[in-house]
């Protein structure tokens, strides 16, 4: 479980970031965490893994992060945004990363280095953009922890590796593991994720399942009477985001779609999802 | 803030581990330059030596003065290596723990703080460690040269081998082939100089890693700064020190030699001096030290930015 009570960080004294953040996230769970560019989704994941201070009461499993317990640090891994590439070959950086995690396991970290086509034996530095990522996921998935916070891990990835991501991080997901993954591209794990965090400096403007967007939410062509929260041209035609009502048929959440209605509406929103934030 | 001050030898030993992993090719390939730019000096500077000769340094045989040219090539090798060393360990280091693309990543790994800067302090005495294992290999391999080159000479005991390095830097002329007091002195004092800078460089360390965690912007360029300006205060303070002490003080520190000249018994204030540069070398430890754990606590506010 990740608790988040009045969350406060700023990297300068006068510019905070997150201003009084708080959320709970359930364990077992895919989550996707959308924001505008400098809201502080990368902040809150170093925050979680204990690498940033912030100000106020957050846990996660319990543990305070900022303590840098390494009990909590063998429960989490983190893939930044980015990082940097080091001159060893994806398989002597998993020989000294393994230690570090009771709960490793090799043959995640073979199949995920197969199905991507990592090559083993080349040095990270040699490979492309692409293929550094693939192999440093490959390694943080083999560590196989509790908890897996992933900041933009698609960047650079090619669209059939997308769908190899998807296919890997939903393999581990056993209901047991918690999955954080900070991403603009949100196309990328729409059909990965089920719950969503939308965030603004101010705080969280959605947090919720997708069960529960799709309960209140619909996405289709507008009718007459209905409350539009957004409209898009899409080569079918207008598409809208709009409130569901209570004897209509749920439909799939459109994330980007979600995203650009709650950006655009955010007192409706709140509204619409008072029991949940 | 309560930070997780527990230890581990298993998770230190990981530690050291993942930390040689992914270093080992910058420290190992720097290491190498540095002994091939020495050997390479030295070949040249050998040659360049018995060619021309050099009148101003020690040959009791009448002839050869390759010891003390290696000694000096060696001393000289030392001081600037290590400097290099220690900027290339700074920077790793600098690199590791506030840098956003590897610190982040680094101090999510497993292990409390405190292991992570136990780990920091031993890359460190590795690197010299390292550095001196280095250095005691050039001076070995000087030495055979020289011993290949004139065996009828003994290398491996040249009191006066370091001497001329002072004499170099401060310009002096006077011979150290003789006993002389003045030379004596200045010596002795040189030799106090070039004892101490290895941990001047120390604490210089400790002070560079520091400062630069200060400064928001320009900290690289404004702490190198603050190391060249540093080191020029030092060089003004010593050649001060030893102008005024040579200029107003009797000049010879060694026991035998004031029994031999009575005369020098207003040799004290210089003794005190003496024993006071030798208590300040001894202080540059802990105070090394406490840089150290200022930076330690200067980690977490600054990291990852």
């Amino acid at each position: 479980m990740i608790e988040l009570k009045d969350l406060h960080y700023g990297y300068y004294k006068h510019q905070p970031v997150l201003r009084g953040l708080s959320l709970r996230l359930p364990e077992g769970h895919v989550y996707g965490l959308l924001g505008k560019n400098g809201v502080g989704k990368s902040t809150l994941l170093k925050i979680l893994c204990g690498s940033l201070t912030g100000e106020g009461e957050y846990t996660l499993d319990g543990f305070d992060p900022r303590r840098q317990n390494p009990q909590m640090l063998e429960r989490l891994r983190l893939v930044p945004e980015t990082e940097r590439i080091l001159p060893v070959t994806i398989e002597s950086l998993a020989q000294v990363t393994a230690p570090f995690y009771p709960t490793w396991d090799g043959e995640i970290f073979e199949s995920a280095l197969t199905e991507f086509q990592v090559p083993r034996n080349k040095q990270l530095t040699t490979l492309s953009l692409g293929q550094q990522k693939k192999a440093l996921i490959s390694l943080s998935l083999a560590c196989n922890t509790p908890y897996l916070l992933m900041d933009e891990p698609t960047n650079g990835m090619d669209i059939p590796s997308k769908s190899i991501f998807r296919r890997l991080v939903a393999s581990i997901c056993d209901g047991s593991k918690t999955v954080l993954i900070s991403t603009h591209q949100v196309d990328d794990i729409d059909s990965l994720i089920d719950g969503v965090v939308i965030l603004e400096n101010e705080g969280v403007l959605l947090n919720a399942s997708l069960d529960e967007v799709a309960a209140r939410l619909a996405f289709r062509r507008a009718e007459k009477d209905d409350e539009v929260l957004l409209t898009e041209s899409s080569p079918i035609g207008p598409w809208s985001v709009v409130v569901r009502r209570p004897d209509e048929p749920e439909t799939s959440v459109n994330m980007k779609m979600l995203f650009n209605a709650v950006i655009s509406h955010k007192s409706r929103i709140r509204s619409l999802f008072s029991d949940k934030a | 803030m309560q930070q997780n001050c527990s230890v581990e030898w298993t998770r230190i030993r990981n530690l050291l581990r993942y930390d040689w992993a992914i270093d080992k090719s910058k420290i190992t390939n720097t290491l190498v330059i540095i002994l091939g730019l020495y050997t390479a000096f030295f070949l040249m500077a050998y040659w360049n030596q018995t060619r021309l000769g050099d009148a101003d340094t020690y040959s009791p045989e009448g002839g050869a003065n390759l010891a003390t040219f290696a000694t000096v090539s060696v001393m000289n090798y030392f001081r600037y290596a290590t400097m290099v060393v220690l900027i290339l360990a700074t920077v790793i280091l600098h690199r590791k723990f506030t840098n956003p693309q590897t610190s982040v990543q680094y101090l999510a790994l497993p292990g409390s703080r405190l292991e992570k800067y136990i780990v920091m302090l031993a890359d460190y005495a590795i690197v010299f460690v390292g550095m001196e294992v280095l250095y005691l290999a050039v001076w070995a391999l000087s030495m055979l040269v020289c011993q290949l080159t004139y065996p009828e000479i003994s290398w491996w005991l040249n009191p006066y081998g370091g001497y001329d390095l002072a004499d170099r830097i401060f310009d002096f002329t006077q011979s150290h082939s003789t006993d002389s007091a003045p030379d004596l002195f200045h010596t002795n004092t040189m030799q106090l100089f070039f004892w101490i800078s290895p941990f001047i460089n120390l604490v210089f360390f400790g002070l560079w890693i520091n400062v630069n965690m200060l400064f928001s912007h320009n900290g690289i360029l404004k702490t190198i700064g603050l190391f060249i300006l540093g080191h020029i205060v030092l060089i003004v303070a010593g050649i001060t020190y030893v102008g005024l002490v040579f200029e107003f003080v009797p000049r010879n520190v060694d026991p035998e030699l004031f029994q031999q000249f009575p005369e020098m018994a207003t040799i004290a204030p210089f003794n005190f001096l003496i024993k006071t540069a030798k208590v300040i070398l001894w202080f540059q430890i802990p105070l090394a030290l406490f840089l150290q754990w200022l930076f330690y606590r200067q980690i977490a506010k600054k990291q990852a930015k």
